[in-house]
């Protein structure tokens, strides 16, 4: 048993369970904007994340206002950030989807709609990829706005970072431009010191969705998750159907807090990712990986249906991982493949290691009881 | 016409599966980012027992830009004008891309059972609002017996 | 670019109108600030310099019908006026006979009927025509 913990007791639990804590990890993808999967996650400081398209429109309109979170309102001082682990999640999500699209879709319309979402996912990481080299991420605003600023050593009264104006609360009603410089204050000046967060309703909930659920089901299930006892869990692996779950291991072992040991006991699934591009790394990340690879050995009844992944040999399949890899540009992400194991081959060997990898990720191998 | 985003769709679809309660959503056949609405007026509120119809409109730059609402059956409240149009701030200056449909539609409810006469855009019916806080509701609950009975 | 339905689309109009947006030789606003179905509206054209309407200032009434936008207004002067494209009995703006209301378009407003109204008033043969006394109504 390579798991230990909370992932090992997800991993073992029903299907009806596993699929609640699915769809909640995918609604919390979604972005709350355009209501779609994030496609280039940006994160302000608050925490919340929207596309970067999404984002620099909304921050493009009311030129006239502060910047603030769609979600929070809280003001956004600092650029937003590139949340490569919403990013990475996504795009393995996107490349499963892509070498299961004839299985899983068997309405062309469906494929369709496939095709498109994910020409809309490459054209937006091209986007965002074209104004962070121009140096214009969401349209330099944080480099031709200012700040407002209270020193309260000074006299507390809040001016503007550019010129050192003293901002008017009456000035700033219409409009948050600083009356001398012209210059767009992205936070509130008015509400220095004090951050408005109005509450917004209607925030996709962390509940899944009842309509997904038969009568009753839904309530069953949020039943047994707050009847949750670990130890009404039987973990004994005794049927033949098991899933070999594998990961390739990414390679920070240049960072002290990521020790081995500590590898092994995480589950695979998560993607993870390496901002160094040291020439070394895919080398040691091999290694790394073949000492991590211990199979792992899940059984239950609800389990033999298991198909989640399938052999695919990503045929053509244009994914964010392959746009990151000019040089010195930001998050490069590299692909394995995933790995197939339709003949419930437990080979620790199947995992092959793209070369080419400058970062690699964990993933999740389930053998294919079909 | 231009295709409809997709966001506009999901959330159609959504007023359909899980409505909110108390209030219904449609759009129109010839034009799917125009809305029939009606709201029932909130229990204990001087709306209550009433359905009230409203119009809603999503413009071009939806979510980026609020959706249009306004009352089409005649109501007496301090925030809604002859017109039917409503003060409320997330449908002007405190409009967020993270509101959408159904929680604009819940906001127009919960403004029913808590008026801001304070706020105005009825300024006769804030002062009478003011001035006489029982009569007022009075009136309002005559015009909801008189123009907005289910 | 999506229809704006006719009741936002004339709410528009109506804000517009009131914040005095646009040129002031022409203004709008609803005869009766009770009607929720906003059809009747008033508007005044104040008379183009170097003409025979220079100082003066025309009243008209619009009607926009439940099909406007879609539908161009009816207009008519209030104000008696000397001009090609008005019926000299009942006032009213003859659509076939001005371009804006004959070649209507749904981007067009109240306001582009009355600017545009003006603007055939200032033309050279309609300039100098000769108009009713001042003041005087249909």
């Amino acid at each position: 048993m390579g798991y230990t913990g909370i992932t090992s007791k997800i991993l073992t639990q029903k299907k009806k369970f596993q699929k609640l804590i699915v769809f909640n990890l995918l609604e919390a993808c979604q972005c709350g904007i355009c209501h779609e999967f994030l496609s280039v996650p940006m994160m302000i400081s608050c925490g919340h994340n929207y596309c970067y398209r999404c984002l620099k429109n909304w921050f493009m309109t009311n030129v006239n206002k502060e910047l603030n979170c769609p979600n929070c309102r809280e003001s956004v001082v600092n650029e937003p950030c590139l949340n490569l682990m919403i990013e990475q999640t996504l795009a393995s999500l996107f490349e499963v989807l892509k070498a299961r699209k004839k299985k899983m879709f068997k309405e062309e319309k469906e494929r369709a709609d496939l095709d498109e979402l994910l020409r809309e996912r490459f054209d937006d990481s091209f986007y965002h990829k074209n104004d962070k080299n121009q140096g214009t991420l969401f349209d330099g605003i944080f480099k031709n706005s200012a700040v407002a600023i209270a020193d309260a050593d000074d006299d507390g009264i809040p001016r503007c970072s550019n010129c050192h104006w003293e901002l008017e609360p009456e000035d700033m009603e219409d409009e948050n431009i600083c009356p001398h410089c012209h210059a767009r204050i992205r936070n509130n000046a008015s509400s220095l010191g004090n951050p408005n967060s109005i509450n917004l309703n209607g925030r996709p909930t962390m509940m899944g969705n009842r309509d997904d659920y038969s009568d009753g089901e839904y309530d069953q299930i949020v039943d047994e998750i707050r009847n949750y006892n670990p130890s009404d869990v039987d973990s004994s692996g005794e049927s033949d159907s098991s899933e070999s779950v594998g990961y390739g291991h990414e390679d920070r072992e240049e960072e002290d807090e990521n020790k081995e040991e500590h590898d092994s006991d995480l589950d695979s699934f998560v993607v993870d990712d390496d901002e160094e591009e040291g020439a070394g790394d895919s080398v040691n990340g091999a290694i790394h990986l073949a000492a991590n690879q211990g199979p792992v050995n899940l059984s239950s009844e609800e389990d033999k249906d298991s198909d989640f992944y399938e052999h695919h040999d990503s045929d053509g399949f244009v994914s964010g991982d392959s746009l990151g890899e000019s040089d010195n540009e930001a998050p490069v992400i590299q692909k394995r493949p995933v790995i197939l194991d339709d003949e419930d081959d437990d080979d620790e060997d199947v995992v092959s290691v793209n070369q080419r990898s400058k970062r690699q990720r964990r993933q999740l191998v389930l053998s294919d009881d079909e | 016409m231009a295709s409809l985003p997709k966001r506009i769709i999901k959330e159609t679809e959504r007023l359909v599966t899980d409505p909110v309660p108390g209030i219904t959503a449609e759009p129109h056949d010839d034009n799917l980012r125009y809305f029939q609405v009606t709201i029932e007026g909130p229990a204990g509120s001087p709306y209550e027992e009433g359905l009230f119809q409203l119009e809603l409109y999503l413009p071009d730059d939806y979510p980026m830009e609020a959706p249009k609402v306004r009352f089409l059956t005649k109501i007496y409240h301090p925030n809604i004008d002859r017109l039917g149009r409503i003060c409320l701030d997330i449908l002007k200056t405190n409009w967020s891309p993270a509101l959408q449909i159904r929680t604009v539609l819940l906001s127009v409810q919960a403004l029913l059972a808590s008026p801001n006469p304070n706020d105005p855009l009825a300024n006769d019916v804030a002062e009478d609002w003011i001035k006489n806080e029982q009569g007022a509701k009075q009136t309002a609950r005559e015009w909801t017996q008189r123009y907005a009975k289910k | 670019m999506s229809k704006i339905p006719r009741s936002f689309r004339l709410l528009e109009e109506l804000e517009n109108g009131e914040k005095g947006f646009g040129p002031e030789s022409c203004s709008y606003g609803l005869t009766d600030a009770d009607d929720n179905t906003m059809t009747n509206w008033n508007g005044t054209i104040l008379g183009p310099p170097h003409s025979n309407h220079e100082n003066r200032i025309y009243s008209l009434a619009i009607e926009c019908g439940p099909n406007y936008p879609d539908e161009p207004p009816k207009v008519k002067f209030i104000s008696k006026i000397n001009l090609p494209c008005v019926d000299q009995t009942s006032g009213e703006v003859v659509a076939k006979n001005f371009h804006t209301l004959r070649d209507w378009k749904r981007s067009y407003t109240m306001q582009t009927v009355l600017l545009d109204l003006r603007k055939d008033m200032a033309t050279a043969t309609n300039k100098k025509l000769p108009q009713p006394e001042e003041g005087s109504t249909f």
